[in-house]
């Protein structure tokens, strides 16, 4: 939790209602800019927040209850990682055409990947036949 | 300082101020040396053996006393013992730790700082035409020092030499970025992504479907990551 004028200051600006979800999932009261345009491209709908006046200015609002760190896209996933300065809004990433759609991590659940093998099996087992029986 | 008696002293500590290289003629040396002396930084007065041996002792200075504690008096141990200060101290010490900022990062919310080079997920590239890079040379097969890729090749209907099987076993993996290093068209590389935590071992022996949805899932971040390291190649 933040310092007592920083938490006060925070929810003025936020109300009360993002102040409650703020202490149900981050447990801290903050006040950040939220991109739209980030909720309209984000195949996950997170929204993501940030305030450059302190350090720790990059955090993420999962739109789901049980939010994951798997569930952030790679554009943002660089972001949030401070591996690149800029938002993917502004510093836009290559998308080549051959993009899938953006999963989280399945396991645990039936989308779980399961291995198999690519190829043809290298043993063939021996399958008799039984010629016919002249008498 | 220029001082006129320097002139008219002629000895010191009564030895006559004459030069040796003069002999015992008497010359203008020393008045000379006496004017250069005036300019020259260093004493002129200089001290006997035994003054400089036993230097004057600098007076010790007074330390003052302590003054006198006072043993705590019945009114005070009464008001620590009913008033609970101890506990309340402590108390309020939780109070400003609750309003500080923590030290710690709120993961998932949050997340550390990583480098461009940080090697995680291993992930098969594509040609921006869709083509997949791998050619098979199975040099990262051979470099991997875990042992943990397997390739096996073959030449496909338009003659050009693909894996049919492309499996790492991420349980034997050591992350030591040999593959990445060691493949010439950058095919497989390894990624960003850490959390790709498994509950069943099976999971993590990746095939090349997987790998090659890993690079179609992750290549915007990937691209990113190899221009940024261009220049240190």
């Amino acid at each position: 939790m933040s310092s007592l004028t920083r938490t006060f200051k925070n929810f003025l600006k936020i109300g009360p209602r993002d102040y409650l979800r703020h202490m149900l999932y981050i447990g801290d009261t903050r006040a950040g800019t939220l991109d739209d345009r980030v909720l309209e491209s984000d195949r996950v709908n997170s929204a993501y927040f940030s305030l450059l006046s302190e350090g720790r200015d990059r955090w993420v609002d999962y739109a789901k209850h049980y939010g994951d760190a798997s569930q952030i896209p790679p554009e943002w996933h660089s972001w949030i990682h401070k591996i690149t300065e800029d938002p993917p809004t502004i510093d836009p990433p290559p998308r080549p055409k051959y993009l899938s759609p953006f999963n989280e991590n399945f396991t645990g659940t039936r989308k779980a990947f399961k291995t198999y093998s690519t190829t043809g099996p290298k043993i063939l087992s021996w399958e008799p036949k039984v010629h016919q029986r002249i008498d | 300082m220029f001082r006129l008696n320097n002139f008219t002293k002629r000895t010191l500590h009564g030895i006559p101020r004459t030069s040796l290289a003069a002999g015992l003629r008497p010359t203008l040396f020393p008045v000379v040396s006496q004017i250069s002396r005036n300019f020259s930084n260093t004493p002129f007065q200089r001290k006997v053996i035994e003054q400089i041996n036993n230097p004057p002792t600098p007076p010790s200075p007074r330390i003052p006393k302590p003054p006198k504690q006072k043993a705590p008096t019945i009114l005070d141990n009464t008001a620590n013992l009913f008033l609970v200060t101890e506990i309340l101290r402590g108390m309020w010490l939780v109070l400003e730790q609750f309003f500080r900022h923590p030290y710690t990062i709120f993961y998932p919310y949050e997340k550390g700082a990583l480098s461009p080079r940080f090697r995680g997920e291993h992930a098969l590239r594509r040609y921006p035409t869709g083509e997949e890079r791998c050619i098979a040379c199975k040099l990262c097969e051979v470099v991997c020092p875990a042992l943990a890729i397997t390739i096996e090749a073959e030449v496909r209907d338009d003659g050009s030499r693909r894996t049919t099987r492309y499996d790492i076993d991420m349980t034997k993996c050591i992350y030591c970025g040999f593959c990445q290093e060691a493949c010439p068209v950058d095919a497989i590389v390894e990624g960003p992504n850490f959390e790709y935590s498994t509950e069943t071992h099976e999971e993590l022996l990746y095939n090349k479907e997987k790998l090659l949805a890993n690079g179609d899932k992750w290549e915007p971040e990937l691209a990113k990551n190899i221009e940024a390291n261009q220049y240190y190649n």
